[in-house]
């Protein structure tokens, strides 16, 4: 007979899957955390922006005489004293604008002693404009005769990008079945709880030190420092706690160099914070584009090939969202097995807001058209749409046309997880039978999914990361790294792997994070790489403190220190778990001894991943990842409202790190997208913005928020911090095809332009039930049979 | 401007003290919760010099059932409206109108009477100045044409409150104080249609106390169209309150909001009263509700969308009443 096992306590309880809160989540719940909104420096001023308020004009005159004059105001500026201070992706912006090329154009600024003082100095500035003809879609600004919106760039043409791969005709002519749709995703916009806030100081020597919610603080430098003609060395960024970014901070707005350019003129800190009118018109939105794609099968449902021709609204000025169809692509090759792409884009300059990055960059646009293509081909092939994508999906170890190395790829399981989890394929029959049967409310369940780079993207020259590790006296730790925490968990997941690592209460651990001539440099937040490359950073510098740890541990204790560990806040014995020394008092022996050390290590961490390359043929993150929606959806086919009764998402996370945390970027991700599937909607009339107030802009409220069913499926990713992959923007990009097939197969009608609001829903429906003859649209699912 | 610009604010403890007060400052408005006339300041659509706080009146606060009749203070707020158990089991539509008004933290705030009194709304109007500037402006302030309907010599601004409709459609009387007395009025003439001047209520005149009948065997209700579930006004509301008599309507009344300058009583439901509501009563209903409404292009959503759904909404709450009422 054997004896009934105990717990060994050689076996070390991991953390790595718990569920850790965050360390600031007390002090946020409390109200306690000084947001940068809240800052107030000693002698600080306000500053204000005068907007244009019309969409294009020349500036006749300018007169701030008034405003110059008025008790209290201590700098007016104008475009005039900024002329050549050009900032930006192409160098197309520039701090105060000499023409107006869209309604938030800044024309002028004040910095006063009061909010109420710089406002009434605004009214009093006159400006006289001479209106242009505007250029209002895409279409329109590439016509020949369209009016010209920057002098620099004819034909109001910015950015393109195009990828090709395999013989089109030749695929075209193999392919027995073809969707061809034009979808055309809107304008939306971050809406973070903060709003756009900077505060600026010059010191004597004219070194610039910036309060701001980047979340790219190095680079950040870099593109600021041409807004005000000083070196990128220059600068100190200074990141206080920030009520969201999403994206929205990614790059260098004007309301920063403003804050600058008012705190040089004045020789006093100068605070420029957006109201949320302000927040809504002056920040950059989620790219606008016209999406026309094409995909071909085989009768038996083999993929063949995959077109997308795509059309940006570039905004008025070139930031990130432009750029985005370096992801846009890779959906469009990577997902599922496209033997043959053709992918071009071309960004057209209009008058209307400018786009930013913003989470999911692209692919949530890609993926609306991505997904619903699928649930098309599939019904025209005739068979479930699981088993359409489980057909064509990839396995671990395949590359995609453009190089992305799938060396762990969990498609396939997130596609049964999700399927069984939610009874997919019976629900979706029995729905799409009942879909013409009498009754008012209709049910519908649809299935979406996409692939997203999970261990950042190298479209900057590095995507590395540096980490300082110290450990003081008491054994308490400190993490000095370049990663920012934007609300997203950095935090927790640092705080995590140091406490798995050294085996010290996670309260021991804190984080300097949060100024760039203390910390060192990273690319910053995006890409859903941060919890990726920050982690393993964290790892490296926790492990390399570990090793000097335990050998010294060793020497006093004359054992090997391979026999060794940390755990609870001892250095104890491998074989039998018993503790042999307090940490502390290593670390004060080896501090005080003969030849002391002290505990303070650097690491750099570059993931293995290639540079993006003009050719975008390059493995260009260190893992991919995939994710599948399940979504449930009651639609009342009379007033077109749709209620989403319950999301399942299976995801691929590589490895659980901290559980709270990853199902809090789940559920706010999917919040995200929620509202941009079924409410956010920026209305732009002619460069103008209608709904510039959470009245009219719907952004979702807790009880849209359906109930969700997680599965988190854990492919072990070799790269990854204990096998974690990159999380956070999935979430986003996959739910809205998920509710437009499901509104599909509830109702029999297509969304192509998001939204899916209910007047849109209910007149889709009215059209498709109306009778023959009655000028009701077909639906549009194109099929031709070669 | 979107700082809060100088006033003078005053609290009198009375309700013929507050209304001495507003006839003795010129640009004077009353304050109750608040939740509509601060933000409105904030944008620079009212010029005020003097707030008058009613929230020192005792007379305004409280509810007191009686046997045939519900009389509620001007100042209860939303919160205790709805949670009030007799209002909740008496006159449902009271008590689920007050529930569908924005969110739980405005509800604790937000009045009866400010619901009441509330300003008309239009996407050309609830703006800041900067905002109305650059659209030029609009008649219903500082500008000289509609932007909804250019042509028009009227503002079409439509009344959104969501307790109106369902004080209505429960026949409810409203008592106000002004400087010549008090004097009571029925709800359905406390309201012009104009954006521009809603009310009937004349200079400093102050609404004291809505009065609303218990009518045993009625049965009432509120359905609000909106694009999400909190925070949200209603694109149109729709109040119910019905009696049946066996398989025949014995008495019907509608009233709708969001969908015109007031809030608008249905006319011509009593052709239905008498008959069983089958098909042809509830087609009749929705012809009734459309030409009584006049949703004008004051919000993001559509006018032939909230024509069309205002009646589909009726017709849902009507049906729901009828079967519960069985
Ligand atoms: C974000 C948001 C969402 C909202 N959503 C809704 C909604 O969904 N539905 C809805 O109906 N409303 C909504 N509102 C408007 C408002 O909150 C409510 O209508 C509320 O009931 C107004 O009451 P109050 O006491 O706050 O009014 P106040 O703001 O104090 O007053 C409103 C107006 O009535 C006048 N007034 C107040 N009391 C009296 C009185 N006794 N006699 C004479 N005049 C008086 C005031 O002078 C003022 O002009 C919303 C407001 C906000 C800010
Ligand atoms: S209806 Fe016309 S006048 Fe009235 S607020 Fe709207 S735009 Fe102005």
């Amino acid at each position: 007979m054997q004896e009934t096992a105990t717990a060994s306590p050689t076996v070390k309880e991991t953390l790595i899957g718990q569920r850790v809160r965050k360390p600031d989540a007390p002090d946020k719940a409390t109200g306690k955390t000084r947001y940068i909104n809240d800052m107030v420096l000693p002698q600080m001023l306000i500053g204000k922006v005068l907007f244009a308020g019309r969409p294009h004009a020349r500036i006749v005159r300018i007169d701030t005489g008034a405003a110059q004059k008025l008790p209290g105001v201590h700098a007016v500026l104008t475009g005039k004293d900024v002329a050549e201070l050009r900032f930006g992706f192409v160098r197309d912006n520039v701090a105060l604008k000499d023409k107006v090329r869209c309604e938030h154009d800044e024309i002028a600024a004040v910095a006063a002693e009061t909010e109420e003082i710089a406002c009434r100095a605004l009214e009093l500035i006159e400006v006289e404009y001479e209106d242009l003809p505007g250029v209002f879609s895409p279409e329109a600004g590439a016509r020949e005769d369209a009016p010209q919106i920057h002098d620099r760039f004819p034909g109001n043409k910015s950015l393109a990008f195009e990828f090709r791969h395999g013989d089109l005709a030749a695929a075209e002519a193999a392919s027995e079945l073809i969707v061809d749709n034009v979808f055309r995703p809107h304008h939306v916009t971050h809406c973070c709880m903060g709003t756009s806030c900077a505060i600026a100081d010059f010191d004597h020597n004219g070194k610039l030190t910036i309060w701001t919610q980047t979340q790219y603080p190095y680079n950040y430098k870099m593109d600021l420092a041409p807004a005000l003609g000083i070196h990128p060395g220059d600068i100190r960024v200074i990141q206080p706690p920030v009520g969201g970014a999403f994206g929205s901070k990614l790059d260098v707005y004007p309301y920063e160099p403003i804050a600058a350019l008012l705190a040089r003129k004045t020789g006093r800190p100068v605070k420029v914070m957006y109201s949320r009118e302000e927040e809504f018109k002056a920040s950059p939105t989620r790219q606008a584009a016209i999406i026309h794609m094409r995909t071909g099968c085989t009768r038996d449902g083999v993929l063949t090939f995959r077109t997308a021709d795509v059309l940006l609204d570039n905004g008025a000025y070139t930031s990130w969202g432009p750029t985005i169809p370096v992801i846009m692509m890779r959906t469009t090759s990577g997902h599922y097995r496209v033997p043959v792409v053709d992918f071009k884009a071309q960004a057209i300059y209009t008058n209307n807001p400018y786009a930013g990055s913003f989470r999911g960059y692209g692919n949530v646009q890609t993926t609306w058209a991505t997904a619903q293509q699928m649930d098309m081909l599939a019904e025209m092939v005739d068979i479930d749409p699981l088993e359409f994508h489980l057909k064509n999906a990839q396995r671990s170890g395949e590359v995609t046309p453009q190089r992305s190395f799938l060396r762990e790829c969990a498609l396939v399981e997130c596609l049964e997880t999700a399927a069984t989890a939610s009874d997919y394929s019976r629900k979706r029959k029995e729905y799409a039978a009942l879909r013409d049967a009498p009754g008012r409310y209709k049910k519908g369940i649809g299935l979406a999914s996409s692939i997203h780079n999970a261990g950042g993207a190298k479209i900057h020259k590095s995507d590395g990361i540096g980490t300082i590790l110290k450990m003081d006296d008491y054994a308490r730790v400190t993490v000095i790294t370049g990663a920012s925490e934007i609300g997203q968990g950095i935090d927790a997941v640092i705080t995590l792997i140091v406490a798995e690592e050294l085996g010290v209460p996670l309260e021991h651990v804190t984080l300097v994070n949060n100024d760039s001539d203390v910390a060192p440099w990273d690319v910053g937040v995006h890409a859903s790489r941060t919890t990726f490359i920050a982690g393993n950073g964290t790892r490296r510098a926790a492990r390399k403190a570990k090793a000097q740890i335990l050998n010294a541990a060793a020497k006093m204790l004359e054992e090997s220190p391979e026999d060794l560990d940390l755990r609870a806040g001892s250095v104890v014995r491998n074989t039998d778990g018993a503790a042999l020394i307090k940490l502390e008092r290593v670390l004060r022996q080896m501090h005080f001894q003969a030849e002391p050390e002290l505990v303070m290590v650097t690491d750099y961490y570059e993931p293995k991943s290639e540079p993006e390359g003009a050719a975008h043929v390059s493995d260009h993150s260190a893992a991919y990842s995939h994710a599948v929606h399940i979504a449930e959806i009651t639609v009342d086919t009379l007033t077109g409202e749709i209620k989403v009764d319950k999301v399942t998402v299976a995801q691929d996370v590589g490895r659980v790190i901290n559980r709270m945390g990853l199902e809090g970027q789940i559920e706010g991700g999917l919040a995200i997208g929620l509202g941009y599937a079924l409410s956010e909607d920026m209305r732009i009339e002619n460069g103008m913005l209608k709904n510039a107030c959470f009245r009219d802009y719907k952004l979702i409220t807790a009880p849209e928020m359906p109930p969700l069913d997680l599965h988190f499926i854990e492919s072990h990713c070799a790269e990854g911090p204990y096998g974690a992959k990159g999380i956070s923007e999935l979430p986003t990009i996959v739910i809205a095809p998920a509710i437009a097939n499901a509104l599909y197969n509830a109702t029999g009608v297509r969304i192509f332009d998001p939204p899916m609001s209910p007047e849109k829903v209910a007149r889709a429906i009215f059209e498709r039930c109306a009778p023959a003859g009655s000028g009701a649209v077909e639906p549009r699912l194109a099929g031709t049979a070669a | 401007m979107p700082v809060m610009p100088d006033f003078e604010l005053l609290r009198p403890d009375s309700a013929e003290a507050a209304v001495a007060l507003h006839a003795s400052r010129p640009a004077s408005r009353y304050l109750a919760g608040g939740t509509d006339l601060l933000p409105n300041l904030r944008r620079g659509l009212a010029d005020t010099a003097t707030v008058i706080d009613l929230g020192g009146i005792a007379e305004l606060a409280g509810i007191r059932v009686d046997a045939d009749r519900v009389h509620i203070g001007a100042g209860t707020t939303l919160a205790a409206l709805a949670a009030h158990p007799g209002i909740a089991a008496e006159l449902p539509a009271l008590a689920q109108a007050a529930l569908a008004v924005a969110g739980p933290t405005h509800r604790e705030s937000a009045t009866l009477g400010g619901n009441l009194c509330l300003d008309t709304r239009c996407r050309y109007y609830n703006q800041s100045t900067p905002w109305r500037e650059a659209n030029h402006y609009c008649m219903k302030l500082e500008g000289d044409v509609c932007r909804v309907a250019p042509k028009s010599k009227r503002c079409y601004a439509a009344f959104s409150g969501d307790v109106a409709p369902a004080l209505l459609a429960l026949d409810a009387e409203v008592d106000i104080v002004g400087t010549n007395g008090r004097r009571t009025l029925a709800l359905a003439e406390f309201y012009h249609d104009d954006g521009m001047r809603w009310l009937a209520l004349d200079r400093g005149e102050l609404l004291a106390a809505v009065r609303v009948p218990l009518a045993p065997g009625w049965s009432s209700g509120y359905e609000k169209l909106r694009i999400r579930g909190a925070i949200d006004f209603p694109l149109s509301g729709v109040a119910v309150a019905l009696a049946r008599d066996g398989e025949r309507l014995a008495g019907l009344r509608i009233a709708c909001t969001g969908v015109s300058s007031r809030p608008e009583r249905i006319e011509g439901l009593d052709a239905l009263v008498g008959q069983p509501l089958d098909d042809a009563a509830l087609a009749q209903l929705e012809k009734l509700v459309l030409r009584g409404i006049q949703a004008m292009e004051t919000t993001t959503a559509s006018v032939p969308y909230r024509r069309k759904a205002t009646p589909i909404l009726a017709r849902r709450l009507v049906t729901r009443l009828w079967t519960e009422a069985a």
